[in-house]
């Protein structure tokens, strides 16, 4: 199997978007390819620091400016409010 | 990890109690949902600011629709405002200035390579919570690839979901996203 063939069986088993039957070729063809292998373990570093990743909350003041918007709208209170989410 | 069927009948129930005019259960789905939305818009647009503002906008969109939804999961329809908003945002910063590191090229796909090497205290702040140079190499990449990687790595969404945010087909989404990690894998290889 070629190195083109292979590549996008290589991104979609990143996913684990493969048959098994693909798994094994995909598997077969890095062990015996040293470039393909390298390309797969720098995209899998990729993905790794991407899905470390946490949720990232907005300021504290956020969700009070967000119902200040919000009743706006509605043009009444929307209590209660949800928690201030943390700094 | 990706929303279970019990949280998306959470969601839909929440949404019904808001058109019974329960507006309080408005106030569940912020707190269900703003972390995330926010998290998306901070990574499609690194700013805290802008990001605040597709967060509020992407509410007061929800707030202002709850009567036309007809959809069966409000997850996905909550998500397609937001990026939609995201995709306004990096429209209207297109227009008004050139980027450093805005992508070039005719397709639009190829990343600027310029150093840059100050930092924005938000940069520090939140370095730790993923590598400022992927951040940057996320900033580099066009929108439409942008998204699909924030919607698969950063909020962990399905490629069907994606399919469905962004309304293309699932071939086109598996396309640009392996395009995308491509794109970073090279540029990230280049800042080692």
């Amino acid at each position: 199997m070629e190195c083109l063939e292979v590549y996008a069986w290589l991104q979609a088993y990143l996913d684990s978007g493969v048959t098994a039957e693909q798994e094994r070729a995909v598997e077969a063809h890095i062990r015996a390819c040293p470039y393909c292998r390298r390309k797969l373990v720098a995209m899998a570093r990729v993905v790794n620091a991407l899905e470390r990743t946490s949720d990232i909350s907005p300021r504290a003041e956020f969700t009070r400016r967000l119902y200040e918007a919000l009743e706006k709208e509605a043009g009444h209170p929307l209590a209660p409010r949800p928690r201030e989410p943390r700094r | 990890m990706p929303q279970s069927p019990e949280q998306d009948r959470m969601d839909l129930r929440l949404l019904e109690r808001c058109r019974q005019g329960h507006l309080e259960a408005f106030g569940d789905l912020v707190s269900r949902y703003q972390s995330r939305i926010h998290t998306l818009a901070y990574r499609m647009l690194h700013s805290r600011e802008e990001a605040e503002d597709v967060t509020q906008e992407t509410f007061l969109n929800v707030y202002r629709a709850l009567g036309t939804f007809q959809g069966e999961r409000f997850s996905p329809w909550i998500y397609k405002i937001a990026s939609n908003l995201c995709l306004d945002f990096l429209r209207r910063r297109r227009h008004s200035t050139v980027s450093l590191n805005a992508p070039i090229g005719p397709e639009g796909d190829i990343p600027r390579e310029i150093a840059d090497e100050t930092q924005l205290p938000e940069d520090v702040a939140l370095a730790g919570a993923l590598g400022l140079d992927v951040q940057r190499a996320i900033d580099a990449l066009p929108p439409k690839y942008r998204t699909v990687i924030v919607l698969r790595h950063i909020e962990d969404l399905t490629y069907e979901e994606i399919a469905e945010i962004m309304v293309l087909p699932l071939g086109t989404v598996k396309t640009r996203l392996f395009r995308a990690r491509e794109i970073l894998r090279v540029s990230l290889a280049r800042s080692d």
